[in-house]
């Protein structure tokens, strides 16, 4: 299917992006512009609207106003175009709790239409890759908080989305999975898959991220390289982004609270 | 240095969790409108018939002879101790906001958490309900004297705590042993224990076909009291009877009986609350990894093979939603429950009718009959009108799909639909063996077939536009949730009475034309013909309900996704 009033090339497009929870505004005309093939950081405080956000670019949440387009798809218009082509990681995975690892993971490629061989092969090689071959056959809901995540992220990639929106993605993680899901990662980039990536980790996402923007209170306080934050910010090149992102959202001193502590 | 708090003390403790209950409970009450048309709904249809049935036995207590008065207030309690008991088999569970396995992290021993649950059980809506049949007890059974209404006051207190605990109790088994299904079926031998009454009814045949149900000859004559006075309702009955007969030994020992069960059921449950709590983490897992794991494959059977072959002929996607919708019904303990809870009380239901319904003409017999099948079709249909409640937190991993709505809708459908069929087919099988007429088993079929369709084309949309999450562990009288509960509920009825009219003239065809036309064989061209008519609707369904589901999918999800504390 054809795309429609593809606004330049973009991976993810927003423009005037708002959504409100009764009288809290979540996401405050947020307009983002992300490049196919980008590896783009989301930066936020807790309660910053970045899952909100992640949320509405992924069709999962209906946005109170404002235009989303993915992969060169109007999201309102052509939802299912949008969704053949993302895959979605959650901070708090939403996975079938009775269905197994592997059954999960079948079960999301053919919902991709995969056919069957290819499915269970992807399967095959992402557990296998992801260290879960040994518990294929245990169900969801029995899996430690850190498996959880990698079957989520193996559903994210297995119909090899577009766009892959990533929130939260190394949290519970061990190290060695760490390890691979970065190689992943870098793979997908060097394929112009365009990666959308929210992260408290300000030194992966430093490491990572080509652009970053930093939302606070739903709006989006800056947006540019790591590198270009730091001028703007008037921080010398050695400054790290956790300095940069402290200065753009506000530093909170413990001062004479805690009384009981000292 | 770290300072050492004292522990609270349980006056403290059970005071706190009383007020986050009450705290709960308000701001239940005040996150709208809803939750207020959900109480006006619950009592208009609850309230009548806990009303009328203790008028009833008001006027029963102050007018009847003291023979069947005993009787009566035994069968009375028992009822009410059943009914509250059971409540987690029907999938109501009592003071789920007041789960305690997040107030573990505490310094607060098992017993106490366990109590202050059970009492926080009864700051609630339904537990007003209670006040008519104790009102019954009290002012027609005990209205002699203060200290007369003083004794049944502290008997009705402490008969609702041992209730309450037993509840309470079995919530904490089904959850700590939901997956198992060795555990099922001894819950369901433990159901048909509990109607034993009726098994010892049927050898005595101990009435005449006039006598009336529940009169005070009926009751005489079954003695019943006999059988019920080691039981805690038997125990709170003998204690109110011996205080009104001056009978101060059964009055002491009764009492005393009654205290221990409740004890016994307090210190049970508090350790099966415990094990619970601790075995699942808070995740539903019940059981270590290693011991739930499944078993590798074996070599495809030709089941698998004739299923890969049929996958190759139709769409993944929706062999892929019909895979996961048996999964979960093999899986998840509350479908599994419905699997089982359905014929589990209907087959005892229709046998006790047998029994009593020998006064009833055979003609009538028959066609009353016809409600036993029914009641697992209503039942069991529901699901077509919740399609989504049970996925929880999967689902967005199914609208994250670019998969065809109408194959999402189609795949579930269809599973569902098999599931009532065979729930339906299953206990007909019991009520035409028992007229031994055969044939109506394969018309039941025939109209089943015709009727399914429509009932999942009307479930279709009801599923999109008024979906409701169904809670795990049975938490079905969770405050939050309960507007949402109730809200479903009419909306089913409507729903499923709108279906039941599109349906009419379908199955009217199938049932009354061959009696109309004198030959059972017109069958052959009227099913077709209904079909015809039935599949059309459902395509129908299909064709405007999957454009709906797809602009609705964040709603649905928003309503169906399990509330933060519910996730494992």
């Amino acid at each position: 299917m054809m795309a429609v009033n593809v606004p330049g090339d973009y991976g993810v497009y927003t423009e005037g992006l708002t959504k409100d929870f009764g009288l809290l505004r979540a996401v405050d005309n947020v307009s983002l512009r992300v490049e196919r093939g980008e590896f783009f950081g989301f930066l936020g405080p807790n309660g910053a609207g970045k899952t909100t956000t992640i949320l509405m670019l992924t069709g999962l949440l209906r946005p109170t106003s404002g235009r989303i387009q993915v992969a060169g798809f109007d999201l309102a218009r052509q939802p299912l175009e949008v969704k053949a082509r993302v895959g979605l990681m959650q901070e708090e995975p939403t996975l079938y709790h009775y269905l197994t690892g592997e059954e999960h993971l079948l079960f999301a490629a053919r919902m991709h239409n995969l056919p069957h061989d290819v499915a269970r092969t992807r399967a095959d090689e992402l557990l296998d890759v992801l260290d879960l071959k040994g518990a294929r056959r245990i169900l969801v809901s029995d899996y430690s908080a850190g498996m959880r995540r990698k079957i989520s992220l193996a559903a994210a990639l297995i119909h090899d989305p577009a766009v892959l929106f990533l929130d939260e993605p190394f949290s519970g993680i061990d190290v060695v999975s760490s390890r691979v899901i970065k190689d992943i990662l870098h793979i997908l980039t060097e394929r112009q898959v365009t990666i959308f990536f929210s992260s408290h980790v300000l030194e992966l996402v430093e490491k990572l991220c080509h652009r970053v923007a930093i939302i606070n209170k739903g709006a989006i306080l800056r947006t540019g390289s790591p590198d270009d934050l730091r001028k703007d910010a008037g921080l010398p090149a050695a400054a790290s982004l956790e300095d940069v992102f402290l200065q753009v959202v506000g530093r909170r001193e413990v001062g004479s609270g805690l009384s009981w502590l000292r | 240095m770290t300072a050492v708090n004292d522990k609270p003390s349980t006056f403290a403790a059970l005071r706190t969790m009383a007020w986050a209950q009450g705290r709960m409970l308000l701001h239940s009450y005040t996150r709208g409108p809803l939750i207020l048309i959900s109480v006006l709904l619950l009592l208009a249809f609850v309230a009548p018939v806990a009303g009328i049935y203790s008028v009833w036995a008001l006027y029963s207590f102050r007018r009847w002879e003291p023979q069947p008065t005993i009787e009566l207030l035994h069968v009375f309690l028992f009822s009410i101790w059943m009914v509250w008991v059971g409540l987690p088999l029907y999938g109501f569970s009592m003071s789920e906001t007041m789960g305690t396995y997040n107030l573990r992290s505490f310094p607060v021993r098992s017993l106490v958490l366990f109590v202050g649950r059970c009492l926080s059980a009864l700051v609630d809506v339904p537990v007003l309900f209670l006040a008519p049949p104790y009102l019954a007890v009290l002012f027609g059974y005990c209205q002699h004297s203060v200290w007369n209404l003083l004794v049944g006051l502290i008997t009705l207190t402490v008969f609702t705590l041992n209730f309450v605990s037993g509840s309470v109790l079995l919530s904490s088994l089904m959850r700590l042993f939901p997956r198992s299904k060795r555990v099922l079926v001894p819950l369901l031998i433990v159901l048909l224990l509990a109607a034993a009454p009726i098994a010892w009814l049927l050898p005595g045949r101990a009435f005449t076909p006039d006598i009336e149900l529940l009169s005070r000859e009926f009751l005489v004559t079954l003695g019943i009291s006999r059988f019920l006075s080691f039981a805690p309702s038997g125990f709170a009955a003998n204690t109110l009877i011996g205080f009104r007969e001056g009978h101060a030994g059964l009055l002491l020992a009764s009492f005393l009986g009654l205290a221990a069960s409740t004890l016994l059921l307090l210190v049970a449950g508090s350790w099966a609350n415990l094990r619970a709590d601790l075995t699942s983490g808070g995740t539903g897992r019940t059981q270590p990894i290693e011991q739930m794991a499944y078993p590798s494959s074996p070599p495809a059977t030709f089941l698998q093979k004739f299923a890969r072959r049929l996958e190759k002929r139709f769409s993944p996607s929706m062999w892929a939603v019909m895979g996961k919708e048996v999964a979960l019904f093999r899986r998840d303990p509350e479908l599994l429950l419905y699997l089982i809870i359905i014929p589990a009380l209907v087959i005892p239901l229709f046998l006790i009718w047998l029994l009593f319904g020998e006064a009833v003409p055979p003609a009538q017999r028959f066609s009353l009959s016809l409600v036993f099948i029914w009641i697992p079709l209503v039942g069991s249909a529901g699901l077509l009108f919740n399609l989504f409640g049970y996925d929880r937190e999967g689902l967005a991993s199914l609208f994250l799909s670019s998969a065809s709505r109408r194959r999402i809708l189609a795949g579930a459908n269809v599973v569902v639909a098999i599931f009532v069929l065979g729930e339906v087919m299953f206990v007909s099988l019991f009520v035409w063996f028992f007229f031994k007429r055969w044939e109506f088993w394969l018309q039941t079929l025939l109209v089943l077939l015709v009727l399914l369709p429509i009932l999942a084309a009307v479930g279709n949309f009801c599923s999109i536009l008024v979906p409701y999450y169904v809670m795990r562990d049975r938490r079905g009288l969770h405050q939050a949730g309960m507007a949402r509960v109730w809200l479903w509920g009419v909306s089913n009825l409507f729903a499923m009475a709108l279906a039941f009219m599109l349906a009419m003239p379908a199955v009217l065809a199938l049932t009354s034309l061959p009696i109309l036309l004198r030959d059972r064989a017109h069958l052959w061209w009227i099913t077709p013909v209904g079909l015809a008519y039935s599949l059309g609707l459902y395509l129908l369904s299909l064709r405007y309900g999957s454009r709906l589901l797809l602009s609705r999918e964040p709603e649905i999800l928003k309503r169906c996704s399990a509330p933060t504390g519910e996730r494992g």
